[in-house]
């Protein structure tokens, strides 16, 4: 069972990787450049030549499964689902994720049509085709359309589930899945319109500000001015040692802690009875929460020094592996489940390319813990801290590979590229503006200029990656990760100035967070609980499979954390990373159940941590020294 | 270096924008974008400036105006207002770092003066500003055809907005310049007390000239609100800012950025003025309790950010192009003004008393224009939409030039005043002179 959860992630990833998709923005023609800055810049070309995009990657991605002979041609020409915008002749209304008609409809041809359609010749493209003896070639399993594609007799562009590895005879339902995936990573994603819940905070608004009603000034300043009082009475409350004891009892510390009492002041100032934190205001504060992402994904980077991989105790990898790889598993196994449930077993959903990427951010948060739960691990705190900042670059991957590999819909940008080349994008524009930052940084002379200039430097990068449709986070731990390792970089003023402001900047962006948690899609909720409860599954089997055979040896209490950690302040940005990219639709579900599941398992946390303190020590139970520890893991 | 790393994020920005083929593309996502860049950029135009010996601040506004809308565009205008929260934040701490600022108690002395001053320079000034503008009719088109009483009423009201002065410059110059005496002191109080007696003048002026128009001006209606509220409420917010600073040892800065917050979106959904509502908590503060060097120390390590954001923005917002149309009239009161104020100051700082410094030299404090002359103009758009966006571009084109050129100027004075670096603690700790003398004790060095 393990093996096929590990074999279905494990394929996933592999197909997601291999998957050069060469499309374009949702698929839709690049637009005719207007306005100033398209003016500026080289008409773009929407139809590269697909010889030099999809073959070459998938290549690049197997390269021991290249067969040099041409593929034959009928071996791609199969019917495969594609979108309206691809049969320009016959024009359906375009649809998004829900069937909902959006207006983004386009009669032009898409990127993702002009590259398939060159398929048709037979090209000397080299073609993935397996060559061991022992890989099956999977014949593609027929499409069935999704209510938002229309089928039609044209050549897939991609070929990707013909080289999926499949060993044993149980074949047959993983290739299909497999298949399944692939066919949903070769459909664009559908144009969406981002939710009105969040539609501020994506478009922004314009126009003058509203304006309240002259008799309804006194009361709305009397509930101001009582608003921020409640807020100092809470704020001065919070630091009283009666209130922390009464915390501390009811299991709560943790939960306040972390941060969330600042979601629900953002839930209760965004509800109608308050609202303050009206479309305008969220408008408003959207530079606030791409800079908290950026800062996260930075802080992240920025504490991912290369010293955190060197004498690492043996067995590390395997560790590290299973942590990641079993509850992305899990969970996806868990999502892909739900929907399958509720879709009625059909093999359509699988291939619905906006599933898919929902599971993918799914899985990928699942794998993320928060670092803080080594805080009182005492020795092997550190060992246990440097696996879990070695598992948060499974989150940043993931993320990373999501953003490039399912562009947002939406036909009002000009580059149009392949999916790799935004990953390439990705790193490369994360380690150029880390450069350009790392001379800024240089040029600072006191402690309030260097602040400055990081708070300039992060907003910057994370607007940069928003502009370009990319994840925030992504970019920004590039940039951090970048200046953590290069020499002569001023890392300890840097350190000062990203912890003095870590927090008040978290903290606020969990307040905007809060208010745009659509908390009444019932679904959400749903999900919540197989979420949390997958999460932690795979967690534990993760622990208790993958730590015997590594030969590292950790105390209970640390192996404990790495079953019952939180998932921490990454998890959750990037889940609302993912919604700020693909801001409609499916993703609010997912919102819902990563913060409930985040506060779920703070709750189960605290509630472990008690058992555990009012249980007596089992006799022999080993709670090794660090000395120990390293004796026994050795240096990798 | 400088240079070249400017070069090197103009770079980079101009290739993020031409990935958007839309004006409105890239969502909010622009505005995280912008608040990087003009932060950056901002502050090493202001190190530029500075090794020319020119006012950082002036720097500040140089790059807004170099990389915004009107040259370069690489910051459009949308970005522009999409960071109006930002601008908002950046007044209201501004002002609340005015008010911090303002020891009553220690500026008694001056009190004499700073009143003169108003008096004389600033209601002196509205009144020939008022009377140039009358008598420019012949060059400005939106008074063509105007009834002779309603242009009366329209130059007293443009007499009036092109009068105020800029507390935001002042407070950020002597910031910048750790300058404190008599001189940086009357500035302040002078701007700061100046701004309530513009806004006063504002309303009144605005009200006599819709009546000629036919109608009431809002202005009017809302005048005792406005004022009188924003201060009011603005005490009762510093009262809040008090127990807080005086209760909670951890979260300061977050509560003083939401304060900050709740005075700019807040304050102006219910039309209170934001600068006024800051100032009077920050007065409240500073005056009745003993937070006020605390106010001051968390404020100060967040001006910088606030203060690059707030000129860079403002240098952006400026219509360079609206001076080709009104470029004569508008160097002309900008001279005329400049004139009026400054012997204005000089004959009321010798009628009451000042020390010879504060004579020579307040007035050119009075110079500066920001803020406050472009949100009257708004309003001056808003009660007279017949002509308001043609006057508009007076407004824009004075202040324009203005802001560029009065920091020079007042810096310049400072220098020569020989108050710049004498600042060594905050302003409140400065032991006040004995009553019935009009000399400040002077700055501990």
């Amino acid at each position: 069972m393990i093996g096929r959860v590990l074999l279905f992630g494990v394929a996933l990833f592999a197909a997601t990787a291999a998957h050069a998709q060469p499309a374009s923005e949702d698929g839709a023609p690049a637009p005719e450049p207007t306005g100033t800055a398209a003016a500026s810049e080289p008409s773009p070309e929407p139809t590269p030549a697909p010889e030099a995009t999809a073959a070459p990657e998938t290549a690049v991605a197997t390269p021991d499964l290249v067969d040099p002979t041409p593929e034959p041609q009928t071996a791609t020409s199969e019917p495969v689902a594609t979108t309206p915008a691809a049969t320009p002749e016959e024009t359906p209304e375009p649809t998004n994720a829900e069937g909902v008609a959006t207006p983004e409809a386009t009669p032009e041809p898409t990127t993702a049509e002009a590259l398939a359609t060159p398929r048709v010749t037979p090209a000397n493209t080299p073609v993935a085709v397996p060559t061991a003896s022992r890989r099956k070639r999977i014949s593609r399993a027929t499409p069935t359309p999704t209510p938002t594609a229309t089928v039609v007799e044209t050549p897939t562009p991609l070929e990707l589930p013909d080289v999926v590895l499949v060993e044993n005879t149980s074949a047959g339902a993983v290739a299909t899945i497999t298949s399944a995936l692939g066919a949903a990573l070769a459909q664009p994603l559908p144009p969406v319109t981002p939710e009105p819940a969040i539609a501020p905070i994506i478009e922004g608004t314009t126009g003058p500000k509203a304006v309240i009603a002259v008799g309804e000034r006194p009361a709305a300043v009397v509930w101001t001015i009582l608003g921020l009082l409640a807020i100092a009475v809470l704020a001065y409350g919070a630091g009283d040692p009666r209130v922390l004891r009464l915390e501390e009892s009811l299991g709560v510390s943790q939960v306040i802690t972390a941060g969330f009492p600042f979601v629900l002041l953002g839930m209760i100032a965004r509800s109608g009875p308050v609202g303050i934190l009206n479309d305008e205001m969220l408008a408003e504060l959207s530079p606030l929460l791409r800079l908290a992402l950026g800062w996260i994904g930075f802080v992240v980077g920025f504490r991912f020094d290369a010293q955190l991989l060197g004498g690492l105790p043996r067995g590390t990898a395997r560790v590290v592996t299973f942590a990641t790889s079993i509850p992305f598993a899990t969970v996806l196994a868990t999502t892909a489940l739900l929907l399958l449930l509720t879709t009625g077993l059909s093999e359509a959903s699988l291939r619905d390319p906006v599933f898919l990427r929902d599971a993918l951010i799914l899985g990928t948060v699942g794998t993320m813990t928060a670092v803080t739960a080594t805080r009182h691990l005492g020795p092997a705190g550190d060992t246990v801290q440097r696996l879990l900042r070695i598992e948060e670059l499974a989150g940043i991957a993931g993320l990373a590979l999501v953003g490039a590999y399912f562009r947002p819909s939406g036909a009002t940008v000009s580059w149009q590229l392949p999916a790799t080349a935004w990953l390439f994008l990705t790193v490369g524009i994360g380690a150029t503006v880390g450069a350009v930052v790392y001379g800024v940084l240089l040029r600072a002379k006191t402690d309030v200029e260097f602040t400055t200039l990081t708070i300039g430097s992060i907003s910057f990068v994370a607007g940069m990656a928003g502009y370009l449709h990319l994840s925030s986070v992504v970019v920004a731990f590039i940039s951090g990760a970048l200046l953590s390792n290069v020499p002569g970089a001023p890392k300890q003023r840097l350190s000062i100035a990203l912890e003095r402001l870590e927090r008040p900047v978290y903290l606020l962006s969990l307040v905007v967070i809060g208010a745009l948690w659509d908390v009444n899609d019932w679904r959400g909720w749903v999900l919540m609980p197989f979420f949390a409860a997958s999460r932690l599954g795979g967690k534990w089997l993760a622990v208790r499979f993958g730590l015997p055979g590594s030969g590292m040896l950790l105390p209970s209490d640390a192996r404990n954390a790495l079953v019952f950690a939180p998932i921490g302040p990454l998890g959750i940005a990037i889940v609302v990373n993912a919604q700020l990219l693909y801001p409609g639709g499916s993703i609010s579900r997912i919102v819902s159940a990563v913060i409930g599941g985040a506060v779920l398992t703070e709750i189960a946390v605290q509630l472990h941590a008690r058992v555990i303190r009012e249980r007596p020590p089992a006799k022999g139970e080993p709670t090794p020294a660090r000395s120990e520890i390293d004796a026994a893991g050795g240096p990798a | 270096m400088s240079l070249l790393l400017l070069l090197m994020l103009g770079f980079l920005m101009h290739a993020t924008r031409s990935f958007s083929s839309g004006v409105h593309a890239a969502g909010t996502s622009g505005a995280s974008l912008a608040l990087g860049y003009v932060l950056l950029t901002a502050f090493f135009a202001g190190g530029i400036f500075k090794t020319m010996r020119l006012p950082k601040l002036t720097g500040y506004i140089a790059a807004g105006i170099l990389v915004g809308p009107q040259v370069l565009g690489l910051v459009t205008e949308r970005m522009v207002d999409q960071l109006g929260v930002v601008n908002g934040m950046a007044i209201a701490l501004i002002a609340l770092t005015a008010g911090a600022e303002m020891d009553l108690k220690a500026m008694r002395p001056l009190f004499r003066s700073i009143a003169a001053i108003c008096l004389i320079a600033i209601t002196g000034t509205a009144v020939v500003l008022s009377l140039l503008v009358f008598a420019l009719r012949p060059l400005l088109p939106f008074f063509a055809g105007m009834p002779f009483m309603t242009a009366v009423a329209v130059s007293i009201v443009l007499g009036v907005v092109l009068t105020a002065q800029s507390p935001a410059v002042v407070v950020a110059l002597r910031d910048e310049l750790e300058a404190d005496g008599p001189v940086s002191r009357t500035v302040l109080g002078v701007v700061v007390a100046g701004d309530l007696v513009v806004i006063l003048f504002f309303a009144g002026a605005s009200t006599f000239a819709r009546s000629m128009l036919g109608g009431i001006a809002e202005a009017g209606s809302g005048l005792a609100w406005e004022l009188l509220g924003s201060l009011l409420v603005g005490g009762a917010l510093g009262l809040v800012l008090t127990l807080y600073l005086s209760r909670v040892e951890k979260g300061t800065e977050l509560f003083l950025l939401m304060m900050a917050f709740v005075c700019a979106e807040v304050g102006a959904r219910v039309h209170l003025d934001p600068l006024l509502l800051a100032l009077g908590a920050g007065l409240v503060v500073r005056n009745f309790s003993r937070q006020g060097d605390r106010l001051h120390q968390k404020i100060e390590a967040s001006a910088l950010p606030v203060y690059l954001l707030f000129f860079a923005t403002a240098g952006a917002s400026i219509h360079l192009d609206v001076l080709q149309t009104v470029g004569i009239p508008a160097a002309l009161i900008v001279a005329t003004r400049g004139i009026s104020l400054l012997s204005g100051t000089r004959l009321a700082a010798r009628t009451a008393g000042a020390p010879p410094e504060v004579t020579r030299w307040a007035g050119y404090g009075l110079l500066p224009q920001a803020g406050l002359a472009l949100a009257l103009s708004l309003l001056f758009v808003k009660n007279f939409p017949e002509f308001g966006e043609h006057a508009r571009a007076l407004t824009l084109g004075v202040v324009a030039l203005n802001e560029l050129l009065a920091p020079v100027v007042y810096r310049w004075s400072l220098v020569r005043a020989g108050e710049v670096g004498q600042r060594t603690q905050p302003v409140a700790a400065v032991e006040p002179a004995p009553p019935g003398t009009d000399t400040p004790a002077p700055a501990p060095v």
